[in-house]
């Protein structure tokens, strides 16, 4: 096997970046879905406060370990966003819109 | 990385831009069930990878001669001439090999990888790469 040959075929398929125009379409269509599924979950938040509250009441701890959860969820999340930013620079945009998308829902409620 | 592999394997800007519009739309969909980093890198290479070989295998796509022209890459460092050769004959590749040789050169991914990632023995994975790299030797020299 060449050693040239791989080198050359390394440079030849080294990672490409879409155009800005298709990253600034897929960010719009991404936050888009992202508001559209946050405003639907923000329906049931309140039930979910609202059982949480009795689950607690009752000594489960049920609302403690729901936003840990969440919490969890959301750590992992923005880890992998930094994760891939690095292997896909022109997508960070991408990333960082829905964290702090993520970010709203979770102070926001 | 998903659309460099969507371009690389399908050979149309339009078709690695469609790809990765599907990908990513299906990956904020299920990034809660993404616990790490590595999951997350490991999710979008399959699903791309394996998107483009049904595609490949569906209905290839036709690049345009826009296409052609602009999958000239002018940054290419070295031999930009030769780079385009190899892409050109990479393309020519059957879909498996094709995707087997983009993992292994473009993501750096060893065979044992590769074979995780496709579902491919580690046999099958080695054999794809070095007929393919015999093929482009062949047309090289």
């Amino acid at each position: 096997m060449s050693r040239d040959l791989e080198q050359d075929l390394r440079q030849a398929l080294r990672a490409v970046n879409p155009s800005p125009e298709f990253t600034n379409r897929l960010l719009a269509g991404i936050t888009t879905q992202r508001r559209a599924a946050t405003s639907i979950r923000r329906l049931w938040p309140r039930q979910t406060v609202a059982a949480a509250s009795v689950l607690v009441a009752l000594g489960l701890g049920w609302g403690a370990y729901h936003h840990q959860q969440r919490e969890r969820a959301l750590q992992a999340h923005v880890e992998l966003i930094k994760a891939l930013a690095i292997t896909s620079r022109s997508l960070d945009r991408a990333y960082q819109a829905v964290h702090s998308l993520d970010t709203d829902k979770v102070h926001g409620g | 990385m998903v659309y460099s592999l969507g371009l690389r394997i399908l050979r149309s800007r339009a078709a690695a831009e469609d790809l990765t519009q599907d990908v990513f739309m299906q990956f904020f969909q299920r990034i809660t069930t993404l616990d790490t980093p590595a999951h997350g890198r490991h999710w979008l290479r399959q699903v791309a990878t394996h998107r483009a070989i049904d595609q490949l295998r569906r209905r290839p796509p036709l690049p345009t001669s826009e296409d052609v022209m602009s999958l000239v890459d002018e940054t290419d460092a070295g031999d930009p001439l030769l780079a385009n050769r190899l892409r050109a004959l990479i393309g020519n590749l059957p879909p498996h090999p094709r995707a087997v040789v983009v993992l292994r050169y473009q993501e750096d991914m060893d065979p044992t990888e590769i074979g995780e990632l496709l579902d491919m023995p580690l046999n099958t994975v080695k054999s794809h790469l070095r007929r393919a790299l015999e093929v482009l030797r062949g047309h090289l020299t």
